[in-house]
């Protein structure tokens, strides 16, 4: 299953690149926020699969709203003279990394906190939220 | 093994795949537009060093064409002193001279084959409403440097930039909000006319990382016509030298 994201990723790839489609220059620091911001919903989505708790709302509009508090604060930071961009940029960066380490640990099995041994646990006894 | 209940996993799949294949798509798309877009604006990555080695044979040809013409000059000089005796050839050879000089000078309107550049302001002053933030899509002294540069490098004879010839004297600057050229205010958008080969010229303008593409990555409306008939004024006011004087030719031994 996780290959249809995937083939998503390629073909959506694919299809603008063929289209050849190019924005001016000035609005290539809020694409890779968006960029970014979806990246981190990704993340953050296998990590929520991995731990159990995975809930499509919370990521479809964790992307959305992410994308659009990036690219907002870009937009702000721009009309202030101020390089607010970084703000949501090394933020959604630093989480990227985080989830990344989690979903690593997850799938070694062991706990998602990283100086804390944690037993592993039985199958039955992971909490499932909203269950 | 600490990992989620596979059954539990199966029933859950159509739920995180729909979203997380949508989100995939776009971020695709994105990385894709991303792309795209920095590789029309920018520099080409690869290829940079061909680029140098056609200038560099495109200079050592002309220089090799420069040389020709300096022996060409000095055969001139030689009529001219063969002739200096026979007055009347001397009179004809000397309005040459002086014709050829206006005209390389720019004291005399010309027409000849070239090219027809016109350059308007970026499609973003339109959009950004305080004047600090139009500033660099708006066309500066330092926009036209460049062009004329590389027109004259690409042997353009006469060039001239909103009817303002641009000559030896000639000073492309900004004053406050306003572009001086010959101390004439001209304003966008600009039409930089240029006589000479116009294949070279336009060639030269729209070489790859070149003038016109970095004109197109700022979204500068910037188009090239080539002309088989193009007509450029003479300057307007050439003030009297008033420092350089000629030093004497030296005399031969």
């Amino acid at each position: 299953m996780i290959i249809l994201p995937l083939f998503a990723l390629l073909i959506g790839f694919l299809i603008v690149y063929m289209l050849n489609v190019s924005l001016p220059l000035g609005y290539a620091d809020y694409i890779s926020l968006v960029i970014l911001a979806s990246l981190d919903a990704m993340a953050g989505g296998a990590r929520a699969r991995l731990e159990g708790h995975f809930d499509e709302g919370i990521f479809v509009t964790g992307v959305i709203f992410n994308s659009i508090a990036a690219a907002a604060l870009a937009y702000i930071g721009d009309r202030m003279g101020m390089s607010l961009y970084l703000a949501p940029m090394v933020a959604l960066g630093v989480r990227i990394y985080y989830n990344i380490g989690h979903i690593r640990r997850l799938l070694m099995g062991r706990s998602g906190v990283p100086h804390q041994v944690v037993q592993p646990r039985p199958a039955s006894e992971i909490e499932r939220p909203g269950g | 093994m600490h990992t989620v209940d596979m059954r539990q996993l199966r029933v859950r799949m159509p739920g995180w795949v729909g979203p997380a294949t949508l989100v995939c798509f776009v971020i695709g798309g994105l990385l894709a537009l991303q792309f795209t877009t920095q590789r029309n604006a920018g520099i080409p990555p690869r290829g940079r060093a061909d680029v140098l080695a056609q200038l560099l044979a495109a200079s050592q040809s002309q220089a090799d064409k420069q040389k020709g013409e300096i022996n060409q000059l000095r055969g001139q000089l030689n009529e001219l002193r063969r002739v200096s005796t026979q007055n009347q050839e001397l009179n004809a050879l000397l309005n040459k001279e002086v014709t050829r000089s206006q005209v390389a000078l720019g004291l005399v309107p010309v027409k000849g084959p070239g090219i027809v550049m016109t350059l308007d302001d970026s499609e973003f002053a339109a959009a950004t409403k305080s004047s600090e933030s139009q500033e660099p899509f708006l066309v500066h002294d330092y926009d036209l440097w460049p062009v004329v540069n590389e027109l004259r490098a690409a042997g353009g004879e006469a060039i001239s930039i909103n009817g303002q010839r641009i000559v030896g004297t000639t000073a492309i600057r900004c004053v406050g909000p306003v572009l001086k050229i010959n101390d004439a205010p001209v304003a966008s958008p600009f039409i930089i006319k240029a006589i000479g080969d116009p294949e070279a010229l336009a060639g030269a303008l729209g070489i790859p990382g070149g003038v016109l593409e970095r004109f197109h990555g700022m979204k500068f409306p910037a188009k090239i016509e080539t002309q088989n008939e193009v007509r450029i004024e003479a300057v307007g006011v050439s003030a009297p030298m008033q420092y350089a004087r000629p030093v004497p030719p030296e005399r031969k031994p």
